[in-house]
């Protein structure tokens, strides 16, 4: 049964080799038989693959980075707010989520919907805070510190052991063996994200993660687990099977109704050969490896957009465990008016 | 020594773990005695059946039984004794 027409704009349509999470949760919101929508992709680059592919987006708009400033980047959503009537905006990129967690009242004003964690929810996770955040609710979390200068790396080390993570405080993370390396690492870290950079304890064992959602009461209205099967070189699974841990499970659970966190979130853990789980990182929002959840029998991007809506979503109890994915590359073809057009007029 | 129950094998000898996403490949021997495994058989009532199917001398089948057994453990899809 489908209502009324969502206008819902979508970022992350980068569906490069660190991909973003548009497309998969375009391809969700897609796959829902209750909804009808029309789709918006809101994109900070004119070469991003999901303003091309077909069937993803009914129109893609330019957008400039958050980093331009909230009123340039807020006047252009309202412009666009003005032709497509929003309904609703599903951001993807940890980057962009602290303006739009502050915008949320002021776009709620213009009639524009979004579901997102709390400022307090999405600061106490940032990956600076982690050793905090495994202290008052109970999760193992590797032991980690802020790099803000490279003259701190001599004494910060004499605490750890080789070798350590080193990461940037929205992405990227590469393990160093020695001093030199962490130096290297900052520094290519820091000019990219900017400070501070994260020096972490290396858990050794099997990556695993969740995506989750909460409603913001404290239920966790889905839960799926994934192995990463096949890593890129920029850490980011090629490959994941799901599978029924119901470790994992408490412990997303327990989190979500411990933070009564509200939207997508990733959990990302190391299961160690002794089968403890460490927390290492928590994204703020739907995973790239989403539509696996999908596939498996929970449409998370669908119950985001219900729960977004005001619409009862009811609790996901049941996924298939052994569901795959694998990504690939392929060729697409396009053509230069639609280059032209992203580019002159900033839509297509 | 018991198979994990939730440890699924088809026809082919092809094993899948889904409380952590592993997978294996067994021969058709292999995936008898897991069969067998499934079906509660003990260890005495295993190799009693493979003795009677197939041309194998008691202390080989033993030191393989072993083999495998160990192996079934090293990769967390058995438990017990």
């Amino acid at each position: 049964m489908k209502g009324k027409k969502l206008h819902i704009a979508v970022t992350g349509l980068n569906n490069t080799d660190n991909p973003g999470p548009g497309v998969p949760v375009i391809r969700g919101i897609r796959d829902s038989s209750e909804l009808e929508v029309k789709i918006i992709g809101l994109a900070y680059e004119n070469l991003e693959p999901g303003i091309y592919m077909p069937g993803i987006t009914d129109k893609s708009y330019l957008i400039p980075y958050p980093s331009s400033g909230t009123k340039v980047f807020l006047n252009r959503i309202l412009e666009i707010h003005e032709k497509e009537q929003l309904d609703l905006i599903i951001p993807n990129f940890d980057a962009e989520l602290f303006t739009f967690i502050k915008s949320a009242d002021l776009l709620a004003g213009h009639g524009i919907q979004t579901f997102l964690p709390s400022l307090e929810q999405f600061e106490e996770r940032s990956k600076a805070k982690l050793p905090e955040f495994g202290k008052k609710y109970g999760v193992k979390v590797p032991d980690s510190r802020e790099l803000i200068s490279e003259k701190e790396i001599p004494g910060i080390m004499e605490e750890f052991e080789y070798p350590v993570l080193v990461k940037g405080k929205f992405y990227d993370a590469y393990i160093a063996y020695t001093p030199d390396q962490i130096s290297g690492f900052f520094h290519k870290i820091a000019s990219k994200w900017g400070l501070p950079v994260i020096l972490q304890d290396f858990i050794k064992g099997t990556e695993v993660n969740v995506v989750a959602l909460g409603d913001g009461t404290g239920r966790t209205v889905a839960s799926v687990s994934m192995r990463k099967q096949f890593i890129t070189d920029k850490g980011k699974a090629w490959s994941g099977i799901t599978i029924e841990d119901p470790k994992m499970t408490e412990i997303t659970r327990e989190l979500i109704a411990l933070t009564k966190w509200r939207g997508g979130m990733e959990l990302e853990m190391i299961k160690t050969s002794s089968s403890e789980y460490f927390l290492i990182e928590i994204n703020p929002r739907i995973p790239a490896w989403v539509y696996l959840a999908v596939g498996a029998g929970q449409n998370i991007p669908e119950a985001l957009v219900k729960l977004a809506m005001g619409m009862d979503v009811p609790t996901m109890e049941h996924y298939k465990a052994g569901k795959m994915f694998i990504r690939y590359s392929w060729d697409m073809l396009g053509d230069i008016g639609q280059f032209e057009k992203i580019n002159m007029n900033g839509e297509l | 020594m018991k198979i994990k129950p939730s440890v699924a094998l088809n026809d082919n000898g092809f094993l899948f773990d889904p409380s952590t996403g592993e997978s294996f490949t067994t021969n058709m021997v292999g995936k008898e005695i897991i069969f067998m495994m499934k079906q509660r058989f003990d260890s005495v009532q295993i190799r009693s059946a493979i003795l009677e199917k197939y041309d194998v001398d008691e202390w080989t089948l033993e030191k393989n039984l072993i083999d495998f057994y160990s192996m079934l453990q090293h990769f967390n899809l058995a438990e017990g004794d």
